[in-house]
């Protein structure tokens, strides 16, 4: 390539730099082609076919997928439900305490770097490890919490198997493990807001709670909208903490759409009925993101 | 006075419960096997040969396989993502605004959905019960991420910079080895260990792909053991330390740039 191009060649020049970028970008979109676009239609396409897992789809188009799932009770009036109730759960409850945490976290105090450290650290601790202590912790015979509670003289229940408790103990892990990213997210926001308006509005005296009600969080509502939609995606979308804690047991009363698709594919070997709830995901996931572009659009204006 | 100190109890908790999994942790690790029942917070005896126990165990082909995949996860996504990022931040490519819309959708996206399919995808290019396969998957996934991010600390670098120095006779390709690329070095840095981190700390895809425990990674290998019908969680717990000594270091590392990374692309 000419280290300078002469001015009168520069049409020709944009049009070669045009064509560079474009080889630039071939590498990557192709990579990304294959693991997204094929998957995606693949998916689409098993689940209105008979698939086996070894031979994949035989025969033409059939209905019998979507059938066996949408008269399943289990599927219906359980895992989906229950979908929807771990999402809105995890993401509710992960905002409630991430807000006072952030605006905690934004004062200016002694120490401030290394609690925002301890605070934020989770996040980069992988999720399957953090939930294998969590399991420990929850363990009925030897964890934590029992042991503590043996100490007062009460035997605790066996956590994680039995259904009324195992629930609320896996939104109570996926809050924990949310905190982190959705903290630094409304930190940043915080932070976009400026010192002098938030010392302002400092949440000290009488009328606090009012002064955040009437400047912080109209401020900081763009933030929060991102901090939600995101972390939607990401609880909706979870497996690990619940794959490690109940693999959806006992008797799938803690199994989400992701993880009942897990077990129909890899467990019970009905591919053609996992790959319908991939699809059932994926809707779920379009409107989720077409949310979150809007918002992302809306900001950048 | 009595607001600032509820204010403070509160930070404490905070981080109280936040760091509770790994105080369990550590002192678990530390415990000799009997006391795990009977002493639920500190050891009455500290065994410290607990720590290296792991080691004489699987320990070390884990630790290889998750080393193996994140470094080979970071330097494929690096190869694709830097032209990528260089052709959306300072090439007059075409239809720019489109690829970074196909980019953010690619991350709403997680693998477990049409993880079926990628089974079958990889199984049929015989990726399946290997290294390769997975870090062609985790590469794919973080992809997105990386060029988004690399991307906003290329365009952040004055054009007269770049400029200059191909007036000084470098040509393209120089002037972004010896010019820009030095220039944007924090977020190249920022990129690579946010790539490691994602690559070390990855599950579902290694959990259906991988069958053989020679090429299993930290978080395959250490959840089945703890998927066993007893574990000696002692043990496992001064396994999961290990595991995560790395990825806590990297955090470390940048942890002021943590901000800028998490929410590159959603707080523009």
């Amino acid at each position: 390539m000419p280290p300078v191009a002469a001015p009168l060649a520069s049409e020709t020049l944009r049009h070669r730099e045009a064509r560079v970028g474009l080889l630039c970008l071939a590498p990557a979109v192709a990579l990304l082609a294959i693991v997204f676009l094929y998957p995606i239609v693949s998916t689409l396409l098993d689940s209105v076919s008979h698939v086996s897992a070894l031979a994949g789809r035989t025969g033409g188009p059939t209905a019998k997928n979507w059938q066996s799932i949408l008269s399943d009770p289990a599927f219906l009036r359980g895992t989906l439900p229950r979908t929807l109730f771990w999402t809105i759960g995890v993401v509710s409850l992960t905002i409630l305490c991430s807000l006072p945490a952030a605006l905690l976290l934004q004062e200016r105090f002694k120490g401030r770097k290394l609690a925002r450290t301890l605070v934020l650290l989770p996040w980069a601790v992988p999720l399957p490890i953090s939930a294998i202590i969590w399991k420990f912790i929850f363990n009925g015979q030897l964890g934590t919490l029992n042991g503590l509670l043996a100490q007062f003289g009460i035997a605790g229940p066996v956590w994680l198997a039995e259904a009324k408790t195992a629930l609320p103990i896996m939104i109570w892990v996926g809050v924990w493990a949310s905190i982190p990213f959705t903290t630094v997210t409304l930190l940043a926001g915080l932070q976009g807001i400026g010192a002098d308006i938030l010392e302002a509005a400092s949440l000290d005296g009488a009328n606090g709670w009012l002064r955040f009600r009437a400047i912080i969080l109209p401020l900081l509502r763009p933030v929060l909208n991102v901090a939600i939609v995101l972390n939607t995606i990401y609880v909706f979308n979870s497996f690990p903490i619940i794959w490690v804690l109940t693999q959806g047991g006992p008797a799938n009363s803690t199994d989400t759409i992701i993880t009942s698709l897990y077990k129909q594919a890899f467990r019970f070997s009905q591919p053609g009925q996992a790959q319908a709830m991939g699809v059932v995901s994926f809707v779920v996931l379009l409107v989720f993101s077409a949310w979150y572009l809007r918002l992302a659009e809306k900001d950048t204006q | 006075m009595l607001a600032l100190v509820l204010r403070r109890l509160a930070l404490l908790v905070l981080i109280a419960v936040m760091g509770a999994p790994f105080i369990v942790m550590c002192l678990t690790a530390l415990k000799p096997s009997i006391e795990i029942a009977t002493h639920p917070l500190l050891p009455a005896t500290w065994v410290w040969d607990n720590l290296l126990a792991p080691w004489r165990d699987k320990l070390p082909l884990f630790f290889r396989n998750s080393l193996l995949l994140a470094t080979g996860t970071t330097l494929l996504n690096l190869l694709l993502a830097l032209p990528a990022a260089y052709a959306l931040a300072r090439l007059p490519t075409p239809g720019k605004k489109l690829w970074r819309q196909a980019l953010i959708a690619t991350q709403m996206f997680s693998p477990v959905v049409v993880v079926v399919s990628l089974y079958r995808l990889a199984s049929s290019a015989r990726l399946v019960d290997s290294l390769a396969g997975l870090i062609l998957v985790n590469t794919a996934y973080s992809l997105a991420f990386a060029i988004w991010l690399l991307t906003a600390y290329l365009a952040a670098v004055p054009d007269e910079i770049e400029e200059a120095a191909m007036v000084d006779g470098c040509s393209r390709l120089s002037a972004f080895w010896r010019v820009l690329l030095p220039v944007a070095r924090p977020g190249v840095v920022t990129t690579i260990v946010f790539v490691f981190i994602g690559a070390w700390n990855e599950f579902v895809i290694a959990l259906t792909f991988l069958s053989s425990e020679q090429n299993k990674p930290l978080t395959v290998g250490l959840h089945d053991y703890a998927s066993a019908y007893s574990p000696q969680w002692n043990l496992l717990m001064a396994a999961a330390l290990w595991a995560i000594v790395p990825v806590i270091a990297l955090f470390a590392f940048i942890e002021k740039h943590l901000a800028e990374g998490l929410t590159a692309g959603a707080v523009k």
